[in-house]
């Protein structure tokens, strides 16, 4: 099977009986785990790409089989239940972790099922289940070096498992809710050791990304070490647990006319006003330095339209466009607050 | 038919938790009033589209439109009258 080189599977979702183990539980069969899926599961989650389940099973009783393995944390939002629609389950996971499904990958040894998710959810790769011992070859599962957070991704999206079951149950307003997460975000300049995981968010970053093209871990390193360049990484924790490095801003800063080349929010924590506080601080700098304005770039895609308005609701203007990158303007003479559900610190 | 006001009133209260009548309409929306963010900015933005059947684009906004609930009626009331209008051209 042929498989191309761009795509790149975030989330894999793998059916139970006759694919993840041998045998039927429900019909009381001891079942087996199949050979090699172990490994794969493992290796799959150093490399930071998210599992869950979609199965046609009774939920307890599958869980319960799994915890005995050991491998009950590995899976994320698990969709089981004896009346099922793999489509439906596959599409609330993607929803619930935020994915597109061209990122969702499915599993099953069902070739029905196979052919009804491919019917339904064309974006969605659907891959056999003889092929689960190997699936750590395939292109699509591959990282180039698994970064901290990919190698933790698992556990911040636990975390926010947990937020989103606060969040659901929430009956008042949302601002109340963001400040009873008691959100702590960290601006500090970039390091050397953070390149790589800025690569990985410039790369993976679709819907809160204004960059207008990919930059190389050698291009970062480069504007790392630029005197005028000022490379920040956000780093977000709440009451839920911690979530990484979950935002980058890169402004060009000659003597005059600043630039905002880049200014990104991991999808993980769209909604935290995680890339509010990073404009704030940009615009703060570019005003206690003296500038009398402050750029940015933004290249508009099917997604970004978020970013669009971030710009927008902090005064910035329009001031051209061309081949699809807009520039932004600002004055400085009025520089917004951070949100005021943060706890912003800068190092 | 409820006015403009009132469906916007209520497609607000809908994103923030804020009772429709609890906020003022000269009440920025965004930044230091109703700390609207730029991801529920897009659910605003959307639910208006549905709402109100009309298409918002993205060159059209700014914060002057965005401002508040006052300022965002007459946006809103200007495009679905000039959408009326193109609609009423396409017809005859």
């Amino acid at each position: 099977m042929s498989v191309i080189p761009e795509k790149r599977i975030k989330c894999l979702v793998w059916d139970l009986d006759g694919t993840l183990w041998s045998g039927i539980l429900l019909e009381g069969d001891v079942v087996v785990l199949r050979p090699g899926i172990r490994e794969t599961i493992a290796e799959l989650d150093k490399r930071g790409i998210l599992q869950s389940i979609a199965s046609q099973n009774d939920p307890e009783l599958a869980i319960e089989q799994l915890t005995a393995w050991g491998l009950g944390d590995y899976f994320l939002h698990p969709q089981i239940s004896l009346a099922a629609d793999k489509p439906a389950q596959i599409s609330d996971i993607a929803n619930l972790l935020n994915l597109q499904l061209k990122h969702m990958a499915f599993i099953d040894d069902d070739p029905s099922q196979r052919a009804y998710v491919a019917y339904a959810l064309p974006a969605v790769t659907v891959l056999e289940a003889d092929q689960g011992p190997t699936l750590a070859q395939m292109a699509m599962f591959a990282v180039h070096r698994p970064t901290e957070e990919a190698r933790r991704r698992r556990e911040f999206y636990h975390a926010d498992a947990r937020r989103q079951a606060v969040e659901r149950s929430w009956a008042g307003r949302r601002l109340d809710f963001l400040r009873h997460c008691h959100i702590v975000l960290s601006l500090r300049p970039a390091v050397l050791k953070d390149v790589p995981r800025i690569s990985e968010l410039i790369e993976r970053t679709n819907q809160l990304n204004t960059a207008a093209h990919h930059f190389t871990e050698r291009e970062v390193s480069r504007r790392l070490d630029a005197p005028d360049y000022c490379l920040m990484v956000a780093h977000m924790s709440d009451r839920f647990g911690d979530y990484g490095i979950v935002g980058v801003m890169m402004i060009h800063r000659p003597q005059r006319r600043w630039l905002i080349e880049v200014l990104l929010v991991s999808c993980r924590v769209m909604g935290r006003g995680v890339g509010e506080a990073l404009l704030c601080y940009g615009m703060r700098q570019a005003k206690a330095q003296g500038q009398g304005s402050l750029r940015a770039v933004y290249r508009r895609t099917a997604y970004n339209r978020a970013m669009h308005l971030l710009f927008v609701t902090h005064g910035f203007r329009r001031e051209r466009e061309g081949n699809g990158v807009v520039t932004f303007v600002h004055d400085l003479a009025v520089v917004p607050d951070y949100p005021v559900w943060l706890d912003v610190q800068v190092t | 038919m409820k006015s403009v006001e009132r469906r916007l009133r209520s497609i607000i209260a809908t994103i923030t938790g804020y009772e429709p009548d609890s906020f003022s309409a000269n009440e920025p929306l965004f930044r230091g009033g109703l700390e609207l963010d730029s991801l529920s900015g897009v659910a605003l933005i959307l639910s208006v589209e549905r709402e109100f059947g009309i298409s918002i684009a993205d060159e059209d906004l700014d914060l002057e439109s965005l401002y508040s609930v006052q300022t965002l009626c007459r946006f809103i009331s200007d495009l679905t009258r000039e959408e009326g209008r193109a609609e009423a051209v396409d017809r005859s």
